[in-house]
């Protein structure tokens, strides 16, 4: 009768059968045929991939549950189309990722959430002028379409046309979105010029 | 920009997309050619350069342990597998996103592991996994339907030829007595269905519900030695569903409320209330009350310590704010929950502008006087005395939401406070009127300690009836936590108190025969309400017995009142000195007092010894299943 909820070593209990129990294109098959087991360890493998990832371009934790667990839930169907091996899943799921992160983005069902650490630190400037912020406090200030351009281009490593596909832009509007983001996180981050 | 030889430097966004170049390539434009013969212009570039390298090393925030039971609660939903593909479509999330909501919710409802018996030993960890003694299918029961109970007795239980289930069943969220303390009618419960013993030495039966059912707070009594069956908690609720069993957002949210124990004046569930809170996250996330739920605030306890389970309340909050402040026709229901959340996160003035709202668009719902004398009184400990015309330019809505409510509800004390503490003449009136129409024992006496004359009469004749009627158990009614026995104790205790102030009153209206005679009823109730040194009814007694010139009686009672109190408690023996003046003995006092001390040492020694003995049971009953 009781809840289920995760315990300590539920997460661990899990990742013991990792790939010595069965072939990775294995676990995946049995994930596509509804292997909530093997979906199980395909979290514990790559959630926090996905989940970083989502963070990252997202901005918040709270939403990139939402899309880590969108994108999970929708894994099995979304597997029948992944022909590579263990070697091209990262780069994979990281794509997928990637999308419904902005797929989120473009929904209108963030939760715009306020962070109270990015106001902290917003405060914390202020009374103390030359202290430098944080890579992610000064990403958390960039508007979404500056910070998401940067992050694709220079964390995710897209190039400008793929990443103006993804975001239904121009190329050059991608271009200017870029060098705009890096100004402003280099002022944020207190450069010299 | 202009560079030390004239030279014009490029711009940034120059310099920046030059950083993206490959070297070969850049080299040969002219920005390149630039930057080869500028070493500032190489520094920007290195620090563009250098901004990617950075970003590409921030930590990664791992993924939140429980999001995986969400994740598997929607996964096993067949229509909620809707593929994504690398190259999915952008913006066809949110249609999507509905249906799988929906999905999962759908999912999640039919599971069997769903809150709905709530079993929390207290000395187990939140994670621990329990059994339950009460087991009861199906698991989410609907209105009106008709649930099967198991119950695995413990051994002192099993001889019993039959239990009794006794059971209050929850009124809709807001609708909850919270104080039972003060009102033992809401600690009472019917009987809902007698268990009887089967072949395998289990008790079984079944329980009815109404048509109206939200939840039910259940305990087994076992009615020959009148010892109630806790099973190491107070209690246990059953939460209900919809007739498509699907989870009840108003079920949740009236469990919510339920306490464990109706005399405990802590929040003393924690389990159940995250668990409760558990269930409307999962079910309806967008719901506040899935983070927020709770009618107490400031009290750092465990519920709140358990519901950083939904961290970042604020933001969430602020969140909710930007999204319902707007909207114009909110219903009741929502308003509240606002207030119920500001007061989660402890911010007063948000409490006050949510409660405000409720009371001016929706006086009529029974929460909006509770809410706004609730967010008033928050107020009034953070504001100084001078901003009280604030407070004031608020009883016209109080008075409205009084009108309006269809039921009396728990705001009436604070509501009546207020009142009198900043409302006019006519105001005042107003609720004293009120208070004598619907009072309680709370009320008089908040207005007696205030000495409020006018109401005195009135708060006489309350105490006087509630003296007589308080611990008349009505017939088919029992206890709902506790034997029957704990609680007519604990209703001899109030009544004792009641009569202890009609004394106090009754001597001021220069009547003492009188004041006697209700200060014997004091001790009388006090002490049959298990209170060994019953010392406010002797010093009530004292002081009447003084005003019929009877010093020796009330010098034994200044004594006997005494014992209550360590022999090193000076005031009580000032207070003995002050009364009693030149008659007052101090040597007489002390022994009388170390005397009085060892005669009430029995009493107090068999309450502690029914303590312990109630203590040894339910770990009795908690060892034998585990």
């Amino acid at each position: 009768m009781d809840m289920p909820r995760p315990t300590p070593g539920f997460i661990a209990s899990l990742a013991s059968h990792g790939d010595d129990a069965m072939t990775f294109r294995e676990r995946l098959d049995r994930t596509i045929a509804g292997d909530t087991g093997a979906l199980g360890e395909l979290f514990v493998s790559h959630g926090d991939l996905v989940f970083g990832t989502a963070r990252r371009l997202t901005g918040s934790a709270a939403d990139a549950e939402d899309v880590t667990q969108d994108l999970f839930v929708r894994l099995p169907a979304a597997l029948r189309g992944f022909t590579g091996g263990h070697a091209t899943f990262d780069a994979w799921i990281r794509r997928v990722a990637v999308r419904q992160a902005l797929m989120h983005l473009r929904s209108g069902r963030r939760r715009r959430e306020t962070s109270v650490e990015g106001v902290a630190s917003l405060v914390m400037r202020d009374d103390h002028a030359l202290e430098r912020l944080s890579i992610e406090d000064a990403l958390e200030r960039l508007s979404p379409g500056h910070r998401t351009v940067f992050l694709l281009k220079e964390v995710e490593g897209y190039e400008h046309s793929e990443i103006a596909d993804l975001l239904g832009i121009s190329v050059a509007n991608s271009e200017v979105r870029l060098h705009r983001a890096r100004r402003q996180l280099r002022d944020l981050l207190g450069g010299s010029r | 920009m202009i560079g030390i030889l004239g030279q014009l430097h490029p711009t940034f966004d120059a310099l920046s997309a030059y950083s993206d170049s490959s070297d070969v390539v850049a080299a040969r434009t002219r920005v390149g050619r630039h930057v080869a013969g500028c070493s500032s212009c190489r520094e920007v570039v290195e620090e563009i350069r250098g901004l990617g390298e950075t970003a590409r090393a921030m930590p990664a925030e791992p993924a939140p342990s429980n999001l995986w039971l969400r994740i598997r609660a929607a996964a096993s939903e067949p229509h909620a597998l809707e593929p994504v593909e690398p190259s999915a479509a952008i913006g066809a999330g949110a249609a999507g996103r509905r249906r799988r909501m929906v999905a999962a919710m759908l999912t999640a409802a039919v599971a069997a592991a769903v809150v709905a018996v709530i079993a929390w030993p207290p000395t187990a960890g939140l994670h621990a996994a329990v059994t339950s003694r009460l087991t009861f299918t199906p698991s989410r029961p609907v209105p009106g339907g008709v649930v099967t109970v198991r119950y695995d007795a413990p051994d002192w239980m099993k001889d019993a030829t039959r239990l009794v289930l006794v059971g209050q069943f929850a009124r809709p969220a807001g609708l909850n007595p919270s104080r039972f303390a003060a009102r033992m009618e809401d600690a009472l419960a019917d009987s809902l269905g007698v268990l009887t013993r089967d072949a395998d030495g289990s008790f079984g039966g079944t329980l009815h519900l109404p048509s109206n059912f939200l939840a039910v707070q259940l305990s087994v009594l076992e009615p020959v030695r009148d010892q109630e069956a806790m099973d190491g908690i107070e209690s246990w609720i059953i939460i209900g569903g919809s007739p498509t069993r699907t989870p009840s957002l108003a079920s949740l949210l009236a469990a919510a409320e339920v306490r464990a124990n109706p005399f405990s004046r802590d929040d003393g569930a924690p389990r159940q209330n995250v668990d409760v809170a558990d269930s409307l996250k999962r079910y309806f996330p967008r719901h506040p009350a899935g983070w927020a739920y709770s009618r107490s605030y400031g009290v750092s306890r465990a519920r709140f310590d358990l519901l950083r389970f939904f961290e970042s309340a604020e933001r969430k909050y602020s969140s909710l704010y930007d999204e319902l402040w707007p909207r114009r026709g909110l219903d009741a229901e929502r308003l509240h929950d606002m207030v119920m959340f500001a007061h989660r996160i402890d911010e007063p003035a948000e409490v006050m502008r949510w409660a405000g709202r409720l009371a001016e668009e929706h006086p009529e719902d029974p929460r909006a006087l509770g809410d706004l004398a609730n967010a008033l009184h928050q107020v009034e400990l953070r504001t100084p005395r001078s901003l009280g015309d604030s407070i004031r330019a608020w009883l016209p809505a109080l008075d409205r939401a009084y009108r309006s409510a269809p039921v009396p509800n728990d705001g009436f004390d604070d509501a009546l406070r207020l009142a009198v503490g900043y409302g006019d003449t006519a105001t005042i009136a107003r609720w004293r009127e009120r208070s004598a129409a619907n009072g309680r024992i709370g009320n008089v006496w908040m207005m007696a300690s205030r000495k409020w004359a006018p109401a005195r009469d009135s708060v006489a004749t309350e105490m006087r009836v509630r003296g007589e009627r308080i611990c008349a158990l009505p017939a088919g009614r029992l206890p709902l936590a506790g034997s029957a026995t704990e609680w007519r104790m604990r209703c001899e205790m109030y009544r004792g108190m009641a009569y202890g102030y009609l004394s106090w009153h009754t001597l001021e209206q220069a009547r003492p025969r009188q004041a006697l005679a209700e200060a014997d009823s004091a001790i009388v109730a006090l002490r049959r309400g298990g209170w060994c040194t019953p010392s406010r009814g002797y010093f009530d007694h004292a002081l009447a017995a003084l005003a019929l010139g009877d010093t020796a009686t009330a010098a034994h009672d200044f004594i006997v009142e005494q014992a209550a109190y360590p022999a090193t408690f000076a005031p009580m023996l000032d207070s003995a000195k002050v009364h009693l003046g030149p008659r007052f003995d101090r040597v007489a006092s002390l022994a009388g007092a170390d005397s009085a001390r060892r005669a009430a040492q029995p009493c107090i020694d068999a309450a502690r010894m029914r303590r312990q003995a109630r203590n040894q049971r339910l770990a009795g009953e908690m060892g034998g299943r585990r």
